[in-house]
């Protein structure tokens, strides 16, 4: 299960186009309220609604600066004037869930308790529909080893062996296969019937590459999972020798001799 | 009508939660500058609200109209239009239109007089409110006249008469009519549809004193005869009988223009009401209520026989610059003195043609007149005379009225000022007009008694007598009213036969079952007795006959006269007390003209009286009556005639 802790929840309002964090705000909480209509007739007596008007309400309260991100001064400006405010939420710096809308503020409140800090709590109504994106982050990845060290070999370390993780961690798991260059590493990866969130895409070496994990992905992956010299051994880089990965058979083909 | 053009335009889409509709309200202007783009106003709250109005509760109201109240925000933004823009503007100036989904529903005007803002600082919700054209019907003449602007008084088909002539002034000109009816004339030509096959004469709606008669009660008068209800829905005039609500399924003839008729038929035009969105309404809120209307016992109706004009040339149109046609003087020049006539006035609408005659000196009783040889009226019936004038620097004039065989000197009456006919002794009663101090424009309507039947010499008055109506020139010349020449000046006049010793007739309808609501006598227009020279009368057939019987393919009725079924309709529908239901309903796609059908009243349809609809709710507030079978009442039906009540 995976758990979002609330102080990950960042809120920003819009200023100037760009999303800014609300100064030190420290609680926020969304209401979201439906309006109903009572279906009437003497067909029974359990009560039953048709949907109607929906809206929300939105509270922030937090430690009041006047300089930093988007700052009480600036809270107070868009008070005043009633301005509608773009808001944006999330928990993750880099895709993930957001939340959105448009609110007019409705309520802001200061404090200077004298052992306390200068707080605020503001609350806005929304105007229109709260938004919601769904969006897939983005990060890099490289091929690496069980232990997460760059692929000896790297930026060629061709053909490897690549493997998948182990359930929803971001440790080595299943064989997945043979991979001759990067992209048959990005469509081995990419069609992996155990891989339901992952796409990768081709990268600034022939070692990296672009992942775009779904909102939902249980975990992001840090590396792509390899072996060099699949089922055939690993080229120490000298001469013809080798060290075979197939401790089993103990098969081992240089691939300057392939 | 005058060009629109778009201004300002609010949109919103409604909240229903299977099928949401968007609608678009456009204000259209129909004064101002260069059209530009229109702005965008922002929907308030409750943006549309669709009232229904009309004159009371019951299923016999007649004429029904609707009004909007829209809604929007104004902000104080330098682009959106101060309120007072709305209200110091007449009542035309502004079109609405609305269109659901795109597709144009209704049009509306704005009515300034009932449109409202708050006396704060912007934001706030300015209120408009538009009615239709229905309402704007209340204050339009229905065009009596033809193109060459003399008066059209003729037999006109009643299409022209309720869309041409009426409605076609008040709403747009493509605009069709939808007419739900069973009842025909059993002599209308074969295949010919209502609106096409029968006919009235434009003197029912117009007055010889004071002129045409508004659109609304022109329309009124065709509702009522068939216990019919008119309203504007969906962009289209709707003309639908009641009675003719019971059928299991529906087509309505569509008149699309004044030679295109078509049938149309209604599949949704019965709306099932039910507690889920598989039901075309669902009853919301806990304010629903099934009640009844009383029923009734007793009504009473009456109507005044309206005589068609028999003078010929009676607008003066016919002028050879010396004699008017049909009409001749006394004493014809240039054997004797005669009459000196001549005519003012352009002809047009604005300035009709009057006969002036200049104050002469004696001798006196120079007079012009029309003979009507064998009119359509005699023995027992009953004359009225109508006109408008005008007497200048003179003190009276007078008419001189003889009735019988007026060629021949001891078989005819004449006219006195009480009404009475007085056997003819020698020209001295005459009908005297007298100024009203310094007034120079007067009117005069005069209604005789029943004529005699017979001669004093026992000899038998014609029953289609000869009628003589003659002028005098006026008497009695002053100064009193300025210089000038003195004479007087007569407008379009008319001496009407009433083919009756009556003046009107009484119907009394009684229900066979026991109840006690009496209804008020009220007055009705369309009476089937055959004569040719009522304008009550409607006509049929090629000939234009008078209408025989009307007659429905339904077994329960019976053919009769129109008025006949018109006093069964108001019993039939009222038998017994209805059934009402007064509630909310949730749903954005009924009509008015929609019956409702409840799942928790089976066998019961009922027809929607008055509603209110907030659009953005999805909510229709509506009282509604269950319609009831036409023929199925006990009903004592009864006819009086209305004699004359002179002192």
């Amino acid at each position: 299960m995976q758990v979002i802790q609330g102080r990950h929840f960042i809120l920003a309002f819009m200023k100037n186009g760009q999303p800014v964090p609300v100064c030190y705000a420290t609680d926020f909480t969304i209401q979201m309220q439906r309006d109903v209509k009572e279906r009437s007739g003497p067909q029974g007596k359990d009560r039953d609604y048709i949907p109607a008007y929906k809206g929300y309400t939105i509270t922030v309260s937090g430690v009041v600066s006047y300089i930093d991100g988007y700052s009480f001064i600036d809270l107070e400006d868009a008070f005043n004037s009633g301005v509608r405010l773009d808001w944006r939420g999330r928990d993750k710096d880099n895709g993930g869930v957001v939340h959105g809308g448009t609110v007019i503020l409705t309520n802001l409140a200061w404090a200077s308790p004298v052992r306390g800090d200068f707080s605020f709590e503001s609350s806005a109504i929304g105007c229109g529909p709260k938004t919601r994106e769904l969006l897939p982050t983005v990060s890099t990845v490289y091929l690496a080893d069980e232990n997460r060290i760059r692929l000896v070999g790297c930026p060629n370390p061709y053909p490897v062996s690549l493997f998948w993780y182990n359930g929803n961690t971001d440790t080595i798991g299943a064989f997945i296969g043979i991979a001759l260059n990067a992209d048959d590493v990005i469509s081995q990866y990419n069609n992996y019937l155990g891989n339901d969130y992952y796409t990768i895409t081709i990268g600034i070496t022939g070692c990296d590459f672009n992942l775009l994990s779904e909102w939902n992905a249980p975990f992001i992956p840090t590396v792509i999972f390899a072996e060099a010299a699949p089922s055939l051994g690993l080229w120490t880089g000298e001469d013809d020798e080798g060290i075979s990965n197939d401790q089993v058979n103990d098969n081992l083909i240089s691939p300057g001799y392939a | 009508m005058a060009t629109y053009f778009n201004r300002f335009f609010i949109e919103f889409e409604d909240s229903h939660y299977v099928n949401p509709i968007m609608y678009r309200i456009d204000i259209m202007d129909s004064e101002g500058g260069t059209p530009t783009n229109p702005i965008q106003l922002q929907a308030s709250g409750t943006p549309l609200i669709t009232t229904i109005v009309t004159e009371n509760e019951s299923k016999d109201a007649a004429i029904i109209g609707s009004e909007i109240t829209i809604s929007y925000l104004y902000t104080g933004d330098p682009n959106e239009p101060l309120p007072v823009l709305f209200f110091d503007t007449n009542e035309r100036r502004f079109r609405v239109e609305i269109r659901k989904d795109g597709v144009l529903d209704n049009v509306y005007y704005l009515k300034p007089d009932f449109s409202s803002y708050p006396y704060l600082a912007a934001p706030f919700d300015v209120q408009l409110k538009a009615v239709d054209g229905l309402s704007y019907a209340k204050s339009v003449l229905f065009n009596v006249y033809g193109d060459d602007q003399l008066l059209k008084y003729d037999k006109i088909s009643w299409y022209e008469a309720i869309m041409t002539r009426a409605l076609l002034l008040i709403v747009d000109a493509d605009t069709k009519i939808n007419v739900l009816n069973s009842l025909y004339p059993t002599n209308i030509a074969t295949g010919v549809k209502l609106l096409f096959g029968c006919f009235i004469h434009t003197d029912i709606v117009y007055d010889f004193v004071t002129g045409a008669q508004k659109v609304r009660d022109v329309l009124f008068m065709f509702a009522k005869a068939l216990y019919a209800r008119i309203f504007i829905e969906h962009n289209q005039i709707w003309f639908i009988r009641s009675q003719d609500l019971t059928f299991p399924t529906f087509t309505v003839e569509q008149y699309i223009s004044s030679t295109v008729v078509n049938d149309v038929p209604m599949p949704d035009m019965i709306r099932t009401i039910g507690p889920s969105s598989a039901y075309d309404g669902e009853p919301v809120g806990m304010d629903g209520e099934v009640s009844v209307q009383p029923a009734i016992k007793e009504a009473e109706y009456e109507v005044t026989y309206k005589g068609i004009n028999l003078l010929s040339n009676f607008d003066w149109s016919i002028f050879d610059g010396t004699d008017f046609a049909n009409w001749v003087r006394k004493d014809a020049l240039p054997t004797g003195i005669g009459i000196v006539v001549s005519r003012t006035g352009t002809g047009t609408i604005a300035d009709p043609y009057m006969l002036y005659i200049p104050f002469d000196q004696p001798p006196s009783g120079l007079k012009y007149l029309q003979q009507i040889v064998s009119s359509i009226t005699g023995a027992g019936g009953i004359f009225e005379i109508s006109f408008q004038y005008e007497i200048f620097n003179c003190k009276s004039f007078a008419l001189f009225v003889r009735a019988g065989n007026v060629l021949t000197p001891d078989q005819r009456f004449v006219l006195d000022s009480s009404g009475a006919w007085i056997f003819d002794g020698g020209e001295t009663a005459t009908l005297g007009i007298a100024k009203a101090g310094k007034k120079t424009k007067g009117s005069f309507t005069f209604k005789s008694f029943p004529l005699p039947t017979s001669f004093p010499d026992g000899s038998t008055v014609p029953s289609v007598a000869d009628v003589e109506l003659s002028i005098f020139q006026p008497r009695e010349e002053t100064t009193d009213d300025g210089p000038g020449p003195a004479y007087i000046k007569i407008g379009r006049i008319k001496i009407g036969g009433i083919t009756a010793s009556a003046i009107g007739r009484r119907l009394i309808i009684k229900n066979g079952a026991d109840f006690s609501q009496v209804k008020d006598s009220e007055e009705f227009t369309f009476i089937d007795t055959g004569e040719n020279g009522l304008s009550n009368t409607i006509f049929t057939g090629a000939s234009l006959l008078p209408v025989d019987d009307w007659d429905s393919a339904k077994t329960a009725v019976e053919p009769g006269d129109i008025e006949q079924h018109m006093a069964k309709a108001v019993i039939d529908q009222y038998r017994k007390s209805p059934y009402t239901f007064e509630g909310t309903i949730y749903s954005n796609s009924l009509s008015y003209f929609n019956l409702l059908e409840f799942l928790h009243l089976p066998g019961r349809r009922f027809m929607q009286l008055t509603r209110t609809v907030d659009h953005q709710q999805c909510e229709i507030k509506t009282l509604a009556a269950e319609v009831l079978e036409e023929g199925a009442a006990i009903v004592n039906y009864e006819e009086f005639d209305i004699d004359e009540e002179k002192d």
